[in-house]
Parts: structure tokens; C-alpha cells; sequence
């Protein structure tokens, strides 16, 4: 914890603090799995309602930054997800929000919302997994629904087992 | 965890959980905090004044809706300055008061139903009488058939709740209160957190708002001390002055034994927490006059704040040599050999501008050799990272445009080409294949921004 910036961990723990007294619909759990790091966060994210990810939970690895809130925190899918703008095989999240877009006002709890939107908004136009982004664009909306689920009942975990 | 992280969700567990917005919108979005120094931006968006200059300096948008901004805009915001101090103030006896209403209502629901249990000949009343006494005791806390029942409650069978827990209904004056809250509730306090995280500085202990936990801790200890003995064997000596300190105050009593009274006598800390114990109106006052003497000065004013604002500066037009001496001029550390580039240069002289021009703003600025202390901190704590992906406000739009022009005006002209082409007659595929090819071996000879930026 040595060279931390006390700031950073203040805020830190109030966000902790306060995932904690609200519960926020999008996750199933969102905390540090080891106490001494702060800096490192997992977290279970729920499928849309109402999409073909519904029903299925997929865990998330979040690493914060010694200068976050002023970036973004690194974020990546650990459950293998099929979705056109996260790679298949790293989890990796192509997101402006995560990137250019990032706003020091956003909290780790308002990112996974926003990360959960885009399971049903998908970008096809800047893809990270060519295939579904092609059957997208294809206008097979039925064929990559199908895909989808799949990827949901192979992988991901079921929030009926929760 | 309340105790030492004030947070709006505090507000869910009381009678009026609306409070919780309020204190949401008295906090900055950047850090979380109650605002200090607030500033409007030309949006009408309001932030800490180190947050948000640090937050223009990165990217020069506002963090809540992105629009453009730039530090030269922002404005004081007084009024929202003073509701910060006044909620402040209020703040701690205003929770402690609704809380232990809730305690109570919560306290006499668990007798009544206590009561209806114990009675069972009178079933057919006590569910009409339950729902009756909730709905009073919300309205009115004290009234008769609540007092009788706990009469009769004490002479029945239940004693073991009665003996475990002190008797919370008799918390009804504000001094008794404190200690049930204390003993009944165990307020789970984190104190040695501040001074763990704590960059092995202790100046920055003395920052305002670690130095406000610090002493909310011993407020609430000096507050509990009389009341809740606690076992000796749960008590650890001060090394500076052998007072005995139970675990949740030991850290902030031996930081304010360093840096308040540096002889090893007993601290007036017990003896100052215990006056202001009472009075949480005059905590603030109270709590700077002891130790911040040498770290802080009185408020600048409006004059001194325009004469001694920093300008930001522009990175492409400043010179490394530049920098160097500004950085010289304000006596802060830069290697004389010339290792450092110019942009670790220029971000410690950008970091030293926002430090520097949010202390101007604030109402107990700190001194110069306490800034340049925070600098260090701060450069160091953000040493062991790699630089960001993100864009950088430095980085240079219009001369990466310009060097790379050629390549775009080539990539539009083969574009053209290929549709007029293509218009002409769909033959020549071969043709424009070929200017595809060269277009893509152009532009991944260019270096992405991102590149160039890290």
C-alpha cells in the first residue's frame, strides 16, 4: 500500500462503502477479492433483462489506477462472453467510456452499468470480435442472438445457481 | 465505518433517508468529499478547486457533462461553500439524533411484538394495538401505552435482552444517547486506516479533511471515555506520553501527540476533546487552533489570490529551460543533470499550478513548504504507474495533423480516384487495388496517437 496516495484510497473505500449500502441491479457482487489491495476489484455482472444475455453472470476484473479518478480503471471480462465489441479471448472491453470518453465523476459501481448497457448496445462498427460484429452487420440478428446464448449457457455463470 | 467515512448512504438507515440526496449534491463528483473551495465551472457544474483544475489539466472538459472547459473560467461558489461548512457542523449531531430516534422506534416495534407475543389471550387486540403503536410512535415518541408495556415487559419472562443491552429506551436526552449508540450499536471505527494509507508523510495528515477524521475520532472517543469502560487489557500505551488508549483511538491520539504537542508530557488532546465534546459547534475552531499553527496561514484575499495565481502555461511553447528555472524559482526539486524530460518536468510544474492555485481558494491555505511536501507525495504516488493510455491535453493535435497531412491528402485522393474510377468503368480492378495497397502501407507507417503520446 506504501506510495499510495491517501486521497485515492479514501475514495476508494467510500465507494466500497457505499456499494455496500446500495445494491446496485446490474451486479451480483462488486468488492475488492483481497483486502489488502484496494486497487483491485471483481465483480459479477448480470445479463440485460429482456437480451439473450439474460440469465447469465459473468465475472469481471477491474484494476484501478494510482491516478483514478483522473483515469480510467482497467476492465475485462474474466468469463469468456460472446459480444462484438469484447474480445472472445481476453475479455478486453472496447468502450470510449473506458478510454477517451472516461469522466473523473464516474465510480466503479456507475462504469459496470454502463458496461452492462453495452451488452445491448452493441458497436459492430469497431469490433473486437470480428465474427459477431458480421453477423450483425449482416443483419442476422437471429443468428447472433442464437450465438449468444450459447456463449451465455457454455460459460457464462447461471443466476439461477447464485 | 461511519465514524471515519461520512457518506450520504448514512441518511438510508435514519427517519428521513431524503437527506441522503442532499448530501450527495454537497459532494464533489471527482472525489467524493464535501467540497472544498467549490468552483463553477462555465457550465454551471460545481467541483473541489483541486479537482477540477487537476481534471482540466488532464483533459479540459467538464467530468459531469464533457463540455469544454478551461480554468480561467471557473468561479468561486460561495453560497455552496457555505452550505458546506453549515451542513458540516450540523452534520454529526443531526445523524446521531436521527439514528437514535430510529433506534428507538425500531427498539419499542421489537417490544411490542415482543409484547403480543408474551399475551396470547389478547391476540385478537394486540395485532389492531401493534400496528397502532407504530404508526404513534413514529409521530410521537413518548406516550402512555408504550410506557406500560414496558413495565410489564421487564416483570415477564424476557430478562435476557434486558440484561445484555443497556436499556435503549431511556435514551431520550442527547448525553445519554451518544453512549447507547457507543455501547449498543458498535460503530465499527477504521482509524488506523488514514494513518496506514498515509504516504509515510505525516504533513499530510494535516491535510484538511484526513485532519477532520482524525479529530472526529477523538471527538467520538472523548465523547464515549466517561461512560464505556473499556477492559484494560484492550488498551495500548501511547509511546510518546503512557496514556492508556483503547485500539480505535490509539492511532489518531499518538499522530496528534506528534505533531500537537511534541513534549512527551499528556497531551491537552483528552482535556480539548472533552470541551468540545459538547459543543460540536465549535469543533472546527477548536481543532485548528491546536496543531495546523505551523502548517497554515490565514485566508488569502481576493488581491493576494489575483497576484499570486499561477498561469497555466502552454506545453508546446514553454522551454525545458523554462521550466526548469519556474520550477527552481518556487524552490521545488528538479535534477540539475538533465535526466528528467521536459514532460516529467512539465507535469510537476502543471501539478505544483493546480496545488498551488486551488491553496489560493481555500479557506485554510496551507504554507509553501506544505505544498511542496504534498507535490512530492504526490509525484511519488503516482510514480510506480505507467503512463496512460489516455489522450493527453500536451498532445498535439495540430502538429500531428500537419506532419501527417501528405499522407491523409494521399489517402483522399486515391479515394476519389477509385470512385470516379469505378464510375468510368468497373474494370480496372487491378488498378485500384493497387493504390488500396499503397494507401494502407501509409497510413501504417504513420504512429498512431497514442504511440507518439507514450
Amino acid at each position: 500500500m506504501a506510495g499510495r496516495p491517501a486521497a485515492l484510497n479514501k475514495r476508494l473505500i467510500q465507494e466500497l462503502h457505499k456499494t455496500r449500502q446500495e445494491d446496485n441491479p446490474a451486479l451480483t457482487y462488486l468488492a475488492p477479492p483481497d483486502d489488502s489491495d484496494l486497487h483491485h476489484w471483481r465483480a459479477g455482472l448480470r445479463g440485460t433483462p429482456d437480451s439473450p444475455y439474460e440469465g447469465g453472470v459473468w465475472d469481471i476484473d477491474i484494476i484501478i489506477p494510482d491516478n483514478y479518478p483522473l483515469a480510467p480503471p482497467t476492465i475485462k471480462f474474466i468469463t469468456k462472453i460472446c459480444h462484438p465489441n469484447i474480445n472472445i479471448k481476453t475479455g478486453e472491453i472496447c468502450l470510449d467510456l473506458l478510454k477517451s470518453e472516461w469522466s473523473a465523476a464516474y465510480t466503479i459501481s456507475s462504469t459496470m452499468t454502463a458496461i452492462q448497457t453495452l451488452l445491448t448496445s452493441p458497436e459492430p462498427n469497431s469490433p473486437l470480435n470480428v465474427d459477431a460484429a458480421a453477423l450483425l452487420n449482416d443483419g442476422d440478428t437471429m443468428g447472433y442472438e442464437s450465438l449468444v446464448r450459447y456463449y451465455v449457457w457454455r460459460y457464462a455463470r447461471k443466476e439461477t445457481d447464485l | 465505518m461511519d465514524a471515519d467515512f461520512p457518506d450520504p448512504t448514512d441518511w438510508i438507515q435514519t427517519p428521513v433517508p431524503g437527506l441522503q440526496a442532499l448530501e450527495t449534491s454537497l459532494r464533489c463528483q471527482v472525489c467524493k468529499e464535501l467540497f472544498t473551495a467549490p468552483k463553477v465551472t462555465s457550465c454551471g457544474h460545481t467541483f473541489c478547486s483541486l479537482c477540477i483544475r487537476r481534471c482540466l489539466s488532464a483533459s479540459s472538459k467538464c467530468p459531469t457533462c464533457m463540455k469544454p472547459d478551461e480554468e480561467p473560467r471557473l468561479r468561486d461558489n460561495i453560497v455552496v461553500s457555505e452550505l458546506v461548512s453549515s451542513f458540516n457542523t450540523i452534520r454529526k449531531s443531526l445523524l446521531d439524533t436521527l439514528v437514535a430516534k430510529e433506534e428507538a422506534r425500531k427498539q419499542a416495534e421489537e417490544e411490542a411484538e415482543r409484547d403480543s407475543r408474551t399475551r396470547p389471550k389478547a391476540e385478537k387486540r394486540s395485532s389492531y394495538d401493534l400496528d397502532d403503536d407504530e404508526v404513534m410512535e413514529d409521530a410521537e415518541p413518548v406516550h402512555r401505552p408504550q410506557a406500560k408495556k414496558r413495565r410489564r415487559q421487564d416483570t415477564t419472562t424476557l430478562r435476557k435482552p434486558q440484561e445484555t443491552e443497556p436499556p435503549r429506551r431511556s435514551t431520550r436526552t442527547s448525553s445519554q444517547r451518544t453512549n447507547s449508540r457507543a455501547g449498543s450499536s458498535q460503530v465499527i471505527a477504521i482509524p488506523d486506516s488514514d494513518d496506514d494509507d498515509d504516504d509515510f508523510q505525516p504533513i499530510e495528515e494535516s491535510s484538511e479533511s484526513e485532519f477532520q477524521s482524525s479529530s472526529r475520532a477523538k471527538r467520538k472517543s472523548a465523547s464515549r471515555a466517561p461512560d464505556t469502560p473499556t477492559k484494560d487489557s484492550d488498551l495500548f500505551a501511547c509511546p510518546l506520553c503512557n496514556r492508556r488508549k483503547d485500539q480505535s483511538t490509539i492511532n489518531p491520539h499518538v499522530n496528534r501527540c506528534i505533531e500537537g504537542n511534541r513534549s512527551p508530557s499528556p497531551t491537552p488532546g483528552p482535556a480539548n476533546g472533552a470541551s468540545s465534546a459538547g459543543t460540536p459547534l465549535r469543533r472546527q475552531p477548536a481543532t485548528f487552533s491546536n496543531l495546523s499553527r505551523s502548517q497554515h496561514r490565514a485566508p488569502y484575499t481576493v488581491e493576494e489570490r489575483e497576484k499570486l495565481r499561477l498561469p497555466k502555461g502552454n506545453a508546446s511553447l514553454a522551454k525545458e529551460a523554462d521550466i526548469r528555472k519556474k520550477l527552481r524559482d518556487h524552490g521545488i526539486r528538479c535534477d540539475v543533470k538533465g535526466k528528467e524530460t521536459k514532460q516529467i518536468l512539465w507535469t510537476r510544474l502543471q501539478e505544483w499550478t493546480n496545488l498551488w492555485n486551488a491553496n489560493l481558494d481555500s479557506d485554510n491555505p496551507k504554507l509553501k513548504h506544505v505544498l511542496i511536501k504534498e507535490l512530492e507525495a504526490y509525484e511519488r504516488s503516482q510514480a510506480t504507474q505507467k503512463h496512460s493510455v489516455v489522450q493527453d491535453k500536451d498532445f498535439e493535435r495540430e502538429a500531428w495533423s500537419n506532419t501527417h497531412k501528405p499522407g491523409f491528402d494521399a489517402l483522399i485522393a486515391n479515394a476519389r480516384n477509385t470512385v470516379s474510377r469505378k464510375k468510368e468503368n468497373g474494370t480496372e480492378t487491378s488498378e485500384t487495388s493497387d493504390s488500396a495497397a499503397g494507401a494502407k502501407a501509409e497510413l501504417n507507417g504513420m504512429d498512431s496517437p497514442e504511440v507518439v503520446e507514450v
